[in-house]
């Protein structure tokens, strides 16, 4: 068999192994066995007629559709001898570093468990049961005194090990060569220049119209907006998830968008018990392809003892200071609570997770940070230069806004315009790209600052930024 | 198809360099590892696999039982595989990787004797080898298809199954750092 075809079988067997226990595996037996009673399906033809059910009823697209989010989501089977540590993190150093960060975060919460005197998790006492009851509708309004907790940790914390990331096998020495680099991130991760970014955004070029840019008030809609809006209807209608995808790269209409997210994060329209995040199990799932692991904990008094073993919090993420940022945009999308948390849930295990773990991953925050700081010292290294030369190391502004997908930075509506590109693109190099077209954008006053605290300045206020002219400024019109 | 693991011997890997290797500021660009099969007679190798770490070009010359007299020459079977896009970044610098019978230059039907010629061009790696080197020929034939023995039980994707609570407790103190 050859090497190609043996590829796409093992990626059909590992799809169809998932699905077997999806929603949808039980919806389409209990379908195909209903569409026995139509007038329409013969015995003598079973397979093909079923088949044609499917395809007009319109099973056959949600089919389609589970299948392509599955292979947006998993990473490609790898090689049979690779052990799943391989498929989480394939460079060793990076898993070891991984490692070591969890286990601070642990220490950290354990020791605030210890000063607090507080445990983890445990049975709320009678007395608080009956209080909480009484108040279960005026929830929202009533917070815990949390005064006392601090943020297990702070995105400046997991910049810190970040900056002390180093391959064993990398020449680390202080002799300059030709690939010195001058930023903060020091290992040699795989990021794409210029001519590369332009092609993979190829559809935020200037000759494609943009939403964002091609539907402010002085263009006719006429040329661009109409149209648009059309397609998108229309992609809906057709409900095809990949289609929606492919259309999203130039933004979303606002009345469209909380559909069309659904619809290529392949979010099912059945009511589900709202969790909250931390006890959701299903998270769990996303650890085979995240360096990351859930942190592990005992029954108290079964120390040790497997059979007592759980993972804490559930859904085994221990979230830091600023988390809330990534649900917070998309309350303005969905006002059903199930609708937003699944939405949440599947952005989150999509990509946000890659923020806040060490990886090697193209949309990882190592590889971000890298393709932030390369950007800049190949496209603006006067800046760069300077910047570095009066100890503002560009990284140390723009990582807090890469670390949230710059959400809290932006103007809400900017901000979704970004987000309907990282789903239209499956990737996270987007917000690399926005921050260091928004250094470009503030160059002539960030040439004349001269200390940290001043390039913070000129930095500190986002919100008026347009970001899709920044970024096909950045991308399509800077003369390299 | 099934394959069968051939016991092999790795000799130590020689580095190409001119010069002392002690003395000269560079490091050997080039090395080359034999692999002899000593217990074993000529085989059709089906499968070549190992871990690569930091090898950036593989090359592969294979010698050869002949039924003549002559005595048996080198042939390169793979010329320059490419195992990392860009050798100065780490992509597929530790990946696990397999070479196929179908993929070599010349038929492996009696094999000797292999020599990997391994290239990094690169000055930044401290070091390149490739590892868990394994040679494979081809097992018993079966009638149908069969796909390896993993495939029928691929590698759970999901963690073991989490509880959430054991007999209605969640009781929990600290985390363990295991």
């Amino acid at each position: 068999m050859l090497q190609e075809e043996s590829d796409l079988a093992l990626i059909i067997a590992q799809i169809v192994q998932k699905l077997k226990g999806s929603n949808l595996y039980a919806q389409l037996e209990r379908q195909a066995w209903a569409s026995l009673q139509r007038p329409e399906i013969k015995l003598e033809s079973l397979k093909e007629d079923i088949k044609e059910f499917f395809k007009i009823s319109g099973w056959e697209k949600k089919l389609q559709n589970a299948v392509y989010s599955e292979l947006n989501v998993f990473p490609l089977p790898s090689h049979p001898a690779a052990p799943p540590e391989h498929l989480k993190e394939p460079l060793v150093y990076m898993r070891k570093a991984q490692g070591s960060w969890e286990k601070r975060i642990l220490k950290s919460l354990n020791s605030m468990c210890t000063e607090l005197s507080i445990p983890l998790a445990r049975k709320r006492p009678v007395g608080e049961q009956k209080e909480l009851l009484n108040k279960w509708n005026e929830m929202g309004t009533d917070e815990p005194d949390l005064s006392l907790f601090r943020p297990v940790y702070a995105p400046k914390d997991f910049l810190e090990v970040l900056i002390n990331l180093r391959n064993p096998n990398y020449e680390n020495g202080d002799s300059h060569s030709f690939r010195t680099h001058l930023g903060l991130i020091q290992v040699p991760l795989k990021v794409k220049d210029i001519p590369e970014l332009k092609e993979f955004f190829v559809e935020l070029g200037l000759t494609a119209g943009q939403l964002g840019i091609d539907d402010s008030t002085q263009v006719p809609p006429e040329l661009f907006e109409n149209e648009h809006v059309r397609i998108g209807q229309k992609v809906l209608s057709e409900q095809d998830s990949a289609a929606a995808q492919q259309y999203i790269r130039q933004g979303s209409p606002t009345a469209l968008r909380a559909e069309l997210w659904a619809l290529i994060l392949n979010i099912s329209s059945q009511p589900e018990v709202l969790l909250c995040f931390s006890r959701d199990t299903s998270v769990l799932g996303h650890f085979a392809y995240n360096s990351a692991s859930p942190p592990k904990s005992y029954i108290r008094g079964k120390l040790g003892l497997e059979e007592y073993a759980v993972f804490y919090p559930p859904n085994g993420v221990i979230p830091f200071h600023g988390f809330s940022m990534y649900v917070a945009p998309l309350c303005f999308l969905y006002h059903e609570p199930s609708k937003l948390y699944q939405i949440f849930r599947e952005m989150y295990v999509r990509f946000f997770f890659r923020l806040h773990s060490i990886s090697s991953h193209p949309s990882g925050i190592v590889s971000l940070c890298l393709l932030f700081e390369t950007l800049l010292q190949t496209y603006l290294p006067q800046l760069f230069y300077h910047l570095r030369e009066i100890g503002a190391q560009p990284l140390r502004i723009s990582f807090k806004w890469m670390v949230r997908a710059f959400s809290g930075y932006l103007a809400t509506d900017q901000l979704l315009l970004l987000w309907d590109r990282i789903l239209g693109y499956n990737s996270l190099e987007i917000l690399a790209v926005l921050a260091a077209a928004v250094f470009a954008f503030r160059a002539v006053n960030l040439m004349e600052v001269t200390s940290l605290a001043a390039a913070e300045a000129v930095l500190a206020d986002l919100s008026t930024l347009k970001v899709m002219p920044l970024l096909q400024i950045f991308l399509f019109a800077t003369v390299t | 198809m099934s394959r069968v693991s051939v016991p092999c011997h790795v000799k130590g890997t020689v580095a190409l360099q001119v010069g002392d290797v002690r003395t000269s500021q560079g490091r050997p660009g080039v090395l080359v590892i034999d692999v002899t099969f000593p217990s074993v007679a000529p085989f059709e190798l089906q499968e070549i696999m190992f871990k690569n770490y930091y090898t950036a070009f593989l090359t592969i010359r294979v010698r050869q039982h002949t039924s003549t007299h002559t005595p048996a020459k080198w042939v390169t079977c793979l010329r320059d595989y490419c195992l990392m896009p860009d050798p100065h970044s780490e992509e597929g610098a530790q990946e696990y990787v397999s070479l196929f019978k179908h993929q070599m230059l010349c038929d492996m039907g009696k094999v000797l004797e292999l020599r990997l010629i391994l290239r990094q061009p690169s000055p930044l790696w401290l070091s390149f080898t490739v590892e868990e080197l394994q040679i494979y020929q081809q097992g018993p034939k079966s009638p149908s298809m069969t796909f390896p023995k993993w495939l029928s039980h691929p590698v759970p994707c999901e963690q073991p199954a989490p509880l959430l609570e054991v007999d209605g407790c969640y009781d929990l103190n600290l985390l363990s750092y295991t």
